[in-house]
């Protein structure tokens, strides 16, 4: 924990003390882990990706769009479960599963133009695709909606070199849908994530 | 160059990443067990208590849409399911009797195989199939489901069966469904295979139907 602590505060100074740099166009692909939120599905998703464009209106602000998307999966062992007034019960094992599409515009605000490093913050707007899903035997319960989705999220890049138009990518972010699925009890989705990826500017 | 390479090794990025993962991948369903999914229902304000004999035929009402002429199922596989009918109600504290001693309760098993997919049926709308006893079998009372539906989509098989209620048919004038079961999922080619799932199903049926005993 305290070497993460130095790490980020030496990301930070170099970030605020680098020299500032213009960029116009910023080209991303990433890969995009999710940590789900709520009950219905908890296992971490390494099975996300994330495309995105950025376009720098001044050094340190630019608009963009991003694609995204997501695989969540859990698999429960036999259990019972109860409707609310107990009148109705079913047993099974269960396969869950989750697939995300967010599709949004993105607002980024950055600390500094740097040389290496480069801090931002930002929100993404848009809409997101979903499909929740739970097999068992057989069968299946489906539904594939729509919501309105936002994604507050933070992030770095970091340059190979001074000249290099290439950079990494490092991200976090939180995820928040309107999506719903009232057969399976699902009144929004949420999750973190984390992503690495690679950029290319000019 | 420089303009050529900076699209191309982004297009080439982009590539990797769906090929290295297309968006939507295919759930893994390999650890899903073949057990019967075991569905229960119940009647909210019956109190099970109140019943003390019941009767349950010692064959199986069928339907099919295979080239069967069955109607009903006999013979081992029957018996050994009914058994274990008859062995849970045992145990949680009703008496068999025969159908003409009046019991309180009549159940009555139904084997469905590839009737169709995807098809939403609440329990009894199969009242009235070749072999299934409507009608008078209980005496001459309509159906009654107060119970909400199980809404649910089949492909391959289904055992049910429901419990009514024959101590108060006359005084209700009707013959109100009190307990629903329903086992459903895919059939083994091996009908022992099929036998033993029924009968775990039904066990667990019974078990998770706790208000169940007298």
């Amino acid at each position: 924990m305290k070497k993460i602590i130095i790490i980020l505060i030496a990301s930070f100074s170099l970030a605020v003390t680098a020299k500032a740099q213009s960029l116009h166009n910023l080209y991303g692909v990433s890969w995009e882990v999710g940590f789900p939120v709520g009950d219905f599905i908890k296992k971490v998703s390494y099975s996300g990706g994330k495309l995105e464009y950025r376009h720098f209106l001044k050094p340190n602000i630019s608009v963009g769009g991003t694609l995204s998307w997501n695989n969540y999966e859990e698999y429960f062992t036999q259990q019972t479960y109860e409707n609310a007034d107990q009148t109705q019960a079913i047993t099974t094992d269960n396969d869950r599963f989750v697939f995300t599409l967010p599709m949004t515009i993105d607002g980024f605000y950055y600390l500094e133009g740097g040389a290496t490093f480069q801090l931002c913050v930002g929100i993404g707007l848009g809409a997101q695709y979903s499909s929740q899903s739970i097999y068992y035997n057989i069968f299946v319960t489906e539904d594939k909606n729509w919501g309105f989705i936002a994604r507050p999220q933070i992030g770095t890049l970091i340059k190979f070199s001074s000249t290099s138009p290439t950079r990494v990518m490092l991200a976090g972010g939180y995820n928040w849908s309107t999506n719903k699925n009232e057969q399976l009890k699902i009144d929004n989705l949420q999750n973190f994530w984390l992503s690495i990826g690679i950029s290319f500017t000019n | 160059m420089k303009k050529i390479t900076f699209p191309l090794i982004t297009v080439i990025g982009i590539a990797a990443i769906f090929n290295l993962q297309s968006c939507e991948k295919n759930p893994d369903t390999s650890q899903l067990s073949a057990a019967f999914v075991v569905a229960t229902s119940r009647a909210s304000t019956v109190n099970f208590s109140d019943y003390s004999t019941y009767f349950i035929s010692d064959t199986i009402s069928y339907v099919s849409n295979t080239n069967s002429n069955d109607t009903i199922i006999t013979g081992p596989a029957a018996a050994q399911i009914i058994s274990e009918i008859k062995a849970n109600m045992d145990a949680n504290g009703y008496t068999f009797v025969a159908r003409n001693q009046n019991p309180d309760l009549g159940l009555k098993a139904l084997a469905i195989k590839n009737v169709n997919a995807g098809v939403v049926y609440p329990p009894g709308w199969w009242w009235g199939y070749p072999g299934y006893p409507g009608g008078c079998y209980w005496g001459c009372y309509p159906p009654y489901y107060p119970m909400p539906p199980v809404a649910y989509k089949y492909s391959v098989g289904d055992f049910i069966t429901e419990t009514f209620d024959v101590k108060n048919a006359e005084t209700n004038n009707n013959l109100q469904s009190i307990w629903y079961m329903q086992l459903s999922g895919v059939l083994s080619s091996t009908d022992a295979t099929n036998v033993t799932r029924t009968t775990d199903g039904i066990d667990q049926a019974f078990k998770q139907s706790p208000y169940f005993k007298k």
